[in-house]
C-alpha cells in the first residue's frame, strides 16, 4: 500500500459477474495522480475504439485522488468517467459527499465497470470484498428510494454509502447523472446513461472502522494543513460559501452580464429586475441545517424543505447550487425560488442534471414563443417565459422521459434534432453539452475552455486559468505566478497562463479535492501531496502531471476521432453582451485562443490531437 | 508613504489600469485611500464596483490587504508598501 493510496483497484464485468482485483504501485500513482488521471489512462488502455458509449463495452470508472479520505480539507470528491453518451467525447464528472472516501476506507481507490447485467444489478463493496447483487426490486425507484431501501435490503440501515441512478439513468436520458446521499450528483455528460445501460442500479460501499488512509508526513501534513486551513478561513469567498452557498449572488452575477435571461437571449438586472428573490438568503427560511461534504471545514451545502404549498417538498432536500438557481431561474426567466427548489428536487430524485434539464426547457419555451411547437406538440402544456408551474412539469417529465420531456430527456442538441424547423438555432449546446451558466464572453478563459476542453462546455476547469490570466498567482512558486493581462486583450500573452491554470486544475482535481475551492483561492495542492504521498513532488513535476492528464483526455478524443474544431458556442455568442464589464465589446476571439492554448499545449491546433512528440515526451502509450 | 491599489481582472480594463500608486501620510486609513482614488475610479467604474453613495468599492467586490482576507473597516491603519486588491467575483459551481 502507498501512503495516500489503498494500492488496490476493483474490475467488475457485469456482462459475466467476474470481480477482479489488481494492485497499483506508487509509480503508476506518481504518474497518473488518481481521479481523472486513473481513469483515463485505465479507460485508454482496457477499453477500445469506436464502441457504442451506451454498449457494454464502454467502461464506467469511479476514481479517488491521493488526497480523497485523508483528512485533508476538501478531499472529499470522486471521479466518475466513460465514453460520453451524450458528446461522443470524453467525459469525467465529479461528485462529493462521503462516497468517495468511504470507496477507499472500503478497500480500493477505483472502481471500473463494464459489461451489462441481463436483469437489474447493484454492486456491494463491504470492507474490502465485493460482489453483485440483485437489484430487481430497485428498478424504477427514484434515488432517495433507492438510498433507504439499499440501506433496508443490506442490513445495517446507515452504515452504507451507496451511490446510484433514478429513473433517468434507468430510461437513458443523456441528462442522467449519478446521485450519492440524495442530492450529491456527478451531474454532466451524460454517466448515468452509461450506469443504466448495464443494468447498474446502484453501487453501495462500506469502510467499517478503517476511517483514514496512511498518511508518509503526519507532522508534515499537520503544517501545511494549519497553513492551508488559516488561508481557508481568511478566503472571503468561502467565506460566503459557507454563508449561503455558491447561489449567494445570483442577482449579482446576473447584474455584472454572468448570469443569462431567456435562453441565453439577455442579461443584466434590467432584464429581469426581479432576481434577487433567488439570491440564496431568500432560502434561509426553508433551511433546517448546512452540511459539508468530507473532512471540508466550508459547508457549503445546506438541507431545507418547503412544508406546505404548491411547491411543497417531500421532506428535506438539498438547497440548489448556482448552476441550478441560474438554469432553471433567469434562463427561463422565472424568479419564484420555491419552484426552483420543487425542481432540482425532482433532478435528484430522478437522477438528472439540472444545468441539462434547465437548457432544454428554456430551448423549449424559446421554440414554443416563436412558434415552432404549439400546445398540440407539448401534451397541452403552454409554455412562455417566467411560468414557475410550467417549468416544474416539464422538468418532471424530462425526468421521467414522458410526455413531450421525452423530446428533451437528451438535451436541447437532440431535441432540435427532432424538432427541425431551424430550432437549432436556440439550442444553447457544445457538442450537445449545455452551456454553463457563466456567460463565456465575461471571461475568455471560460469561453476557450468551454470549446477547448476533451469535455466540452465544462465550467469548473478554467478558474485557475481566469486566475492566472486576471493577475492572480496560484501560489509561491515561480510556475504559478502571473503578470495578468487585460480581460479583453493581449491575447498573445494567454495560452502559456492557459496552459498552467488547466494543468493545476486537473492536478487539484485528480488529487482528489474539490473543484469549488479553485474558484477564488488556490490551494497548495502539490504541497499537500507530499507528505501524504512521501513523494518529493514539486510544482514542475505536479503541473507536468496535470498537463499528462489533460493530453491522455485528448489522445481519448483523437482515438474517437472528435475533432475539436467540431465544438463551437452557439452563433448567439458572437453577439456582444448587454451589461458588465463586456457590455457591447466584441467577443473574445475564442478560435483563435483555442488554437494558441493547443500549440503550447504541443497538439494539433485545430484538432486539438496530440502530436506523437507529446504523447512520447509524457509517457503517454 | 505608498499604498498601491491593484485591479485585477476585468476591473484592470475598466479602470483603464492594473494598478494606482497613491501617496499618503504616515497613518493614513483604508477610507484616505478610497478618497484618494475616488477622482480616478468614480467615473471608470459601474455602479457593481462601486458604490458612489458610499465612496467606495461595492460590497460585491472583493477587496484584501496583502493577500489577507477581506477588507472593510475604513478606520484600518495602513503601512507604507502595502497592497491593496480588487477582484470581480466570478465562477463558482
Amino acid at each position: 500500500m502507498a501512503n495516500g493510496f489503498v494500492g488496490k483497484v476493483l474490475f467488475v464485468d457485469l456482462t459475466t459477474g467476474a470481480v477482479s482485483e489488481e494492485t497499483r504501485d506508487d509509480a503508476y500513482y506518481r504518474k497518473w495522480i488518481g481521479g481523472t488521471g486513473l481513469a483515463v489512462a485505465t479507460i485508454l488502455e482496457r477499453t477500445k475504439a469506436d464502441i457504442d458509449p451506451l454498449g457494454p463495452e464502454n467502461m464506467l470508472a469511479f476514481t479517488t485522488g491521493p488526497l480523497t479520505g485523508t483528512g485533508v480539507y476538501g478531499g472529499g470528491r470522486y471521479t466518475v468517467a466513460c465514453k460520453s453518451p451524450l458528446t461522443g467525447a470524453w467525459a469525467d464528472s465529479n461528485s462529493g459527499g462521503t462516497w468517495g472516501p468511504e470507496l477507499k476506507f472500503a478497500g480500493y481507490d477505483g472502481l471500473f465497470v463494464t459489461g451489462a447485467a441481463a436483469t437489474p444489478v447493484c454492486i456491494v463493496i463491504d470492507q474490502g470484498k465485493a460482489r453483485i447483487v440483485p437489484a430487481d426490486d430497485l428498478w424504477g425507484m427514484d434515488t432517495y428510494e433507492t438510498e433507504d431501501a439499499i440501506q433496508e435490503k443490506l442490513g445495517e440501515p446507515g452504515s452504507w454509502t451507496v451511490t446510484c441512478v433514478g429513473p433517468a439513468g434507468e430510461k437513458l436520458s443523456l441528462l442522467a447523472g449519478i446521485v450519492n446521499e440524495k442530492g450529491r450528483i456527478a451531474a454532466r455528460s451524460g454517466v448515468g446513461a452509461v450506469m443504466g445501460s448495464k443494468k447498474l442500479k446502484a453501487i453501495a460501499v462500506r469502510g467499517g472502522k478503517t476511517g483514514r488512509l496512511p498518511v508518509a508526513d503526519k507532522e508534515g501534513l499537520r503544517e501545511i494543513q494549519k497553513r492551508y486551513g488559516d488561508e481557508l478561513k481568511n478566503s472571503p469567498f468561502h467565506q460566503g460559501l459557507t454563508a449561503a452557498g455558491t447561489g449567494g449572488a445570483t442577482s449579482f452575477l446576473l447584474s455584472i452580464g454572468d448570469c443569462p435571461t431567456d435562453n441565453w437571449a439577455s442579461t443584466g438586472t434590467d432584464a429581469m429586475p426581479t432576481c434577487d428573490n433567488l439570491d440564496a438568503a431568500k432560502m434561509d427560511v426553508y433551511k433546517l441545517k448546512s452540511y459539508g461534504c468530507h473532512t471540508c471545514p466550508v459547508r457549503c451545502g445546506a438541507l431545507i424543505e418547503i412544508a406546505e404549498g404548491p411547491y411543497a417538498t417531500d421532506g428535506e432536500v438539498h438547497r440548489p447550487e448556482y448552476e441550478t438557481l441560474a438554469a432553471l431561474g433567469p434562463n427561463c426567466h422565472n424568479d419564484l425560488v420555491e419552484a426552483i427548489i420543487k425542481a432540482n428536487e425532482i433532478c435528484n430524485r430522478y437522477g438528472i442534471d439540472t444545468m441539462g434539464v434547465g437548457g432544454s426547457v428554456a430551448f423549449a419555451i424559446e421554440c414554443f414563443e416563436n412558434g415552432l411547437i404549439d400546445a398540440g406538440d407539448t401534451g397541452g402544456l403552454e409554455l412562455k417565459w417566467g411560468d414557475p408551474v410550467a417549468m416544474v412539469e416539464l422538468t418532471r417529465q424530462i425526468g421521467a422521459r414522458e410526455g413531450f420531456g421525452a423530446i428533451l430527456a437528451d438535451g436541447a442538441k437532440y431535441a432540435a434534432d427532432q424538432i427541425g424547423k431551424g430550432s437549432e438555432q436556440y439550442a444553447m449546446t457544445v457538442a450537445g453539452r449545455a452551456i454553463p451558466f457563466h456567460d463565456p464572453r465575461l471571461s475568455p478563459a471560460h469561453g476557450t475552455h468551454y470549446i477547448a476542453d476533451a469535455q466540452p462546455a465544462n465550467h469548473l476547469g478554467p478558474a485557475p486559468m481566469s486566475a492566472l490570466e486576471g493577475g492572480t498567482a496560484l501560489g509561491s512558486d515561480p510556475l504559478l505566478q502571473t503578470d495578468g493581462t487585460s480581460a479583453f486583450g493581449e491575447w498573445e500573452k494567454k495560452p502559456d497562463l492557459y496552459v498552467r491554470g488547466a494543468s493545476f486544475y486537473q492536478l487539484l482535481s485528480s488529487a482528489g479535492l474539490c473543484a469549488l475551492y479553485a474558484q477564488f483561492y488556490a490551494p497548495p495542492v502539490a504541497e499537500l501531496i507530499a507528505p501524504v504521498t512521501g513523494w518529493d513532488i514539486d510544482w514542475a513535476e505536479g503541473l507536468t502531471a496535470g498537463r499528462r492528464i489533460l493530453t491522455a483526455r485528448h489522445a481519448f478524443n483523437a482515438r474517437e476521432g472528435v475533432a475539436h474544431d467540431s465544438f463551437q458556442l452557439p452563433k448567439r455568442f458572437l453577439d456582444p453582451l448587454v451589461a458588465g464589464p463586456a457590455a457591447g465589446a466584441t467577443p473574445p476571439p475564442f478560435e483563435m485562443l483555442r488554437e494558441g492554448y493547443y500549440e503550447a499545449m504541443g497538439w494539433d491546433a485545430k484538432t486539438g490531437w496530440p502530436t506523437d512528440k507529446t504523447l512520447a515526451a509524457l509517457g503517454i502509450a | 508613504m505608498k499604498v498601491t491599489v491593484k485591479f485585477l481582472g476585468a476591473l484592470r480594463d475598466q479602470v483603464g489600469a492594473a494598478a494606482l500608486p497613491v501617496e499618503l501620510p504616515a497613518g493614513a486609513t483604508y477610507r484616505d485611500v478610497l478618497d484618494a482614488i475616488t477622482p480616478t475610479v468614480a467615473g471608470r467604474l459601474p455602479v457593481w464596483a462601486w458604490d458612489p453613495s458610499r465612496g467606495a468599492f461595492s460590497r460585491r467586490m472583493l477587496v484584501s490587504l496583502n493577500g489577507g482576507g477581506s477588507l472593510t473597516d475604513e478606520t484600518a491603519t495602513l503601512e507604507d508598501g502595502d497592497e491593496i486588491v480588487v477582484v470581480l467575483p466570478l465562477g463558482g459551481g
